[in-house]
C-alpha cells in the first residue's frame, strides 16, 4: 500500500474520531478509499460535466407528480 | 384453520375471516406471541416484544369489529417493525449499542398510519446496526438467523423483518431500503419485499441512513399483502418534504393474473455478471415463465451501469457520515467494526467526489427512464448470491472472490440510486434449499405494475408455498 494514501486517509480523519484508529483499521480503510476513488475517477470517461446533479432531481420527484 | 396455521397465513387470507368474526384478533395475536416466546431465542428476530400492548390492542380491535366498526384489511392484524421506526414510548435501538436505551417520544408517520388501519404491534425487529450493511451481522444483539438454514445470513439490513416473516413470527413487517435492505433479506429469506418509489412513503420518524437513498417498504409472505400494506402507509406527509403528493391508487385492484401485453426488459450487462450459477438458473427460468404467461421479454442495455457501485457507495457513505459525524467524535468505539469502517469511509469522501457521483446518478436515472419508455418493467435477479454462511466473509464465483458484504447489494443498489419501485418475489431454491428472488422494477410511481407482475408470477408458481423446516 502506498504510504501517501495512508497518510491522506489519516489526514482526512483528523479530529473526526473519539479514539485513534488501529493500524489494521487504518489500512483496511485506506484500501477501501483507494478502491472507491478509483471507481469515481472512472466516471471521468463519461463526460458528466453537462449533467445536472441528482441532488435536486431526486428531491423534486414528488413535485413532478403533483396532482 | 388450525391455530398454528395462522403463523404462515397471509394478511389477504386472514382479513376476510377477521371481518366475518370467524377469527378473533386476540386469538391470532396470542398465536404469534406464543411462537415468539418459543422461537425467538433460536432466530433472534425480535429485539423488543410488546406483549401487553399487543394484547390490549387485540382486545380493542376485537371489540371494535364486534360492534361493526371494521376498519379494513389490516384491522386486527399483528405486525412488527424494524427497530428504526419510532414508536412513542418504545425503545428504538437501531440495532446499535449507542441507542440501546433510546425511547422514542413520538410515532413515525407510517406507525400512525398503521395504528389508524387497526394493526397490532407485536414488537421491534433486529437489524444491521444503523441499517448500514446488507448482512444483518450484529455484534451487539446477535445476528438474526435465516430460517431456511440457521447457519446462514438472512440478509439485511432488515434481517429481523425477513426472519419474522419466514419463521411465522408476524403477519406483516416494515423494513427500510437504502441499498437493498428490504429486497436483499426478502430474496435470501424467501419472502416478498417491496421498495416503493422514492417519495411514495413518508420517512418521518424513521432513523435515516442516507437521505437521498432511503426508502420504507413492506416485507411480507405474499404479494397481495405488500399491496395492502403499501396502500396503508403511502401518501403525502407534511412532516416529510420528500413525501410525494401523487395520488395513492388501490394497489389490490392491480393484482391480476393476466400479464399478456406487458413488455419486460432484461438488462444484458451487470446483473447477470459474477452471479452464482444456481441463482442465474432460477432467475432465467422465472423470466421464461413470465414469457410463457404472455409477457413480451426483450434484451435491453444500461450502458453506464458498471459505475453504480462506486457512485452509490460515495453517496450513501457520505450521507451516512453526515448523520453520525457528531457521535463518531465522542463514541466511535461504540460502533461495530464494520459500521465504523463504512462511516469513516464516508468521512473521507470529498465534496467533489460526492457531486460527481450525484451527476452520474442523473445519467443512470435518465438511461433507465428512457428504457422504461420502451418496456413496462425490468426484470433481474434480486441478489447475485444465495444466503451465505454467517461465518463466511467472502464468496467465490467462478475464479473470482468477492466480499459477501459488498457483493450482496450488487443488483439492488441501482434502484436506490434511481428511486424506481422494485419488488423481490421468491422464484426458486438452490440445490441446498436456499431461496432465490426475482427483482421486478417499474416506472416511477407505478408500483401497481410491479405488483401486478409479481402477483401473476407468484400465483402461477408454488415457491411461496414452501416453508422452512
Amino acid at each position: 500500500m502506498d504510504i501517501r494514501d495512508r497518510e491522506r486517509v489519516a489526514a482526512l480523519l483528523r479530529d473526526k474520531l473519539a479514539e485513534p484508529l488501529s493500524e489494521d483499521a487504518l489500512e483496511e480503510l485506506t484500501t477501501l478509499y483507494v478502491q472507491l476513488s478509483a471507481g469515481l475517477d472512472a466516471l471521468d470517461a463519461l463526460n458528466l460535466s453537462h449533467i445536472e446533479s441528482a441532488v435536486r432531481l431526486v428531491m423534486s420527484e414528488g413535485e413532478r407528480h403533483e396532482d | 384453520m388450525k391455530t398454528e396455521e395462522f403463523a404462515f397465513t397471509s394478511i389477504a387470507e386472514l382479513a376476510p375471516r377477521i371481518q366475518k368474526k370467524e377469527v378473533s384478533p386476540l386469538e391470532v395475536t396470542q398465536v404469534y406471541l406464543d411462537r415468539i416466546d418459543r422461537l425467538n431465542d433460536e432466530y433472534l428476530a425480535y429485539l423488543t416484544l410488546l406483549r401487553d400492548e399487543a394484547l390490549a390492542a387485540a382486545r380493542s380491535a376485537e371489540q371494535e369489529i364486534a360492534h361493526g366498526q371494521y376498519r379494513g384489511p389490516l384491522h386486527g392484524i399483528p405486525i412488527a417493525l424494524k427497530d428504526l421506526f419510532a414508536v412513542k414510548g418504545v425503545r428504538m435501538t437501531c440495532g446499535s449499542k449507542i441507542m440501546a436505551d433510546h425511547v422514542a417520544d413520538s410515532d413515525a408517520t407510517v406507525v400512525t398510519r398503521l395504528r389508524q388501519a387497526g394493526t397490532i404491534l407485536l414488537g421491534k425487529l433486529n437489524m444491521h446496526e444503523f441499517a448500514w450493511g446488507g448482512t444483518s451481522l450484529n455484534p451487539h444483539y446477535g445476528t438474526p438467523r435465516n430460517p431456511w438454514d440457521r447457519t446462514r445470513l438472512p440478509g439485511g439490513s432488515s434481517g429481523g423483518s425477513a426472519v419474522a416473516m419466514a419463521a411465522g413470527l408476524a403477519l406483516g413487517t416494515l423494513g427500510t431500503d437504502t441499498g437493498g435492505s428490504v429486497r436483499i433479506p426478502a430474496s435470501l429469506s424467501g419472502i416478498v419485499g417491496l421498495k416503493p418509489t422514492y417519495g411514495r412513503v413518508s420517512r418521518f420518524g424513521v432513523y435515516p441512513l442516507s437521505h437521498s437513498c432511503d426508502h420504507v417498504g413492506p416485507m411480507v409472505r405474499r404479494v397481495a399483502d405488500a399491496a395492502i400494506l403499501l396502500h396503508a402507509i403511502a401518501g403525502p406527509d407534511p412532516s416529510d418534504p420528500t413525501a410525494s403528493t401523487a395520488a395513492v391508487p388501490d394497489y389490490t385492484a392491480a393484482l391480476k393474473e393476466d400479464i399478456r401485453g406487458l413488455r419486460l426488459g432484461v438488462p444484458q450487462e451487470y446483473f447477470f455478471d459474477d452471479i452464482e450459477p444456481e441463482v442465474r438458473e432460477s432467475v432465467q427460468a422465472a423470466i421464461q415463465h413470465l414469457s410463457d404467461l404472455g409477457a413480451t421479454v426483450e434484451a435491453v442495455s444500461i450502458p453506464s451501469i458498471q459505475h453504480v457501485i462506486a457512485s452509490s457507495t460515495a453517496i450513501i457513505a457520505a450521507e451516512a457520515y453526515e448523520i453520525h459525524a457528531r457521535t463518531m467524535q465522542t463514541h466511535s468505539q461504540d460502533y461495530g467494526t464494520d459500521v465504523r469502517t463504512r462511516l469513516l469511509l464516508g468521512a473521507c469522501v470529498q465534496a467533489a467526489q460526492y457531486l460527481k457521483a450525484q451527476r452520474f446518478r442523473s445519467l443512470l436515472r435518465q438511461e433507465m427512464l428512457d428504457l422504461l419508455d420502451q418496456v413496462n418493467a425490468l426484470v433481474t435477479p434480486t441478489t447475485v448470491l444465495a444466503a451465505s454462511r454467517i461465518d463466511q466473509p467472502t464468496v467465490t464465483i467462478g475464479d473470482k472472490e468477492f466480499p459477501v458484504a459488498a457483493h450482496i447489494a450488487r443488483a439492488t443498489r441501482p434502484f436506490n440510486m434511481t428511486g424506481l419501485p422494485a419488488i423481490s418475489v421468491p422464484c426458486g431454491f438452490t440445490p441446498e434449499g436456499l431461496p432465490v428472488g426475482l427483482q421486478i422494477v417499474g416506472r416511477p410511481f407505478e408500483e401497481a405494475t410491479v405488483l401486478h407482475l409479481a402477483y401473476a408470477y407468484e400465483q402461477s408458481t408454488a415457491w411461496h408455498k414452501r416453508r422452512p423446516a
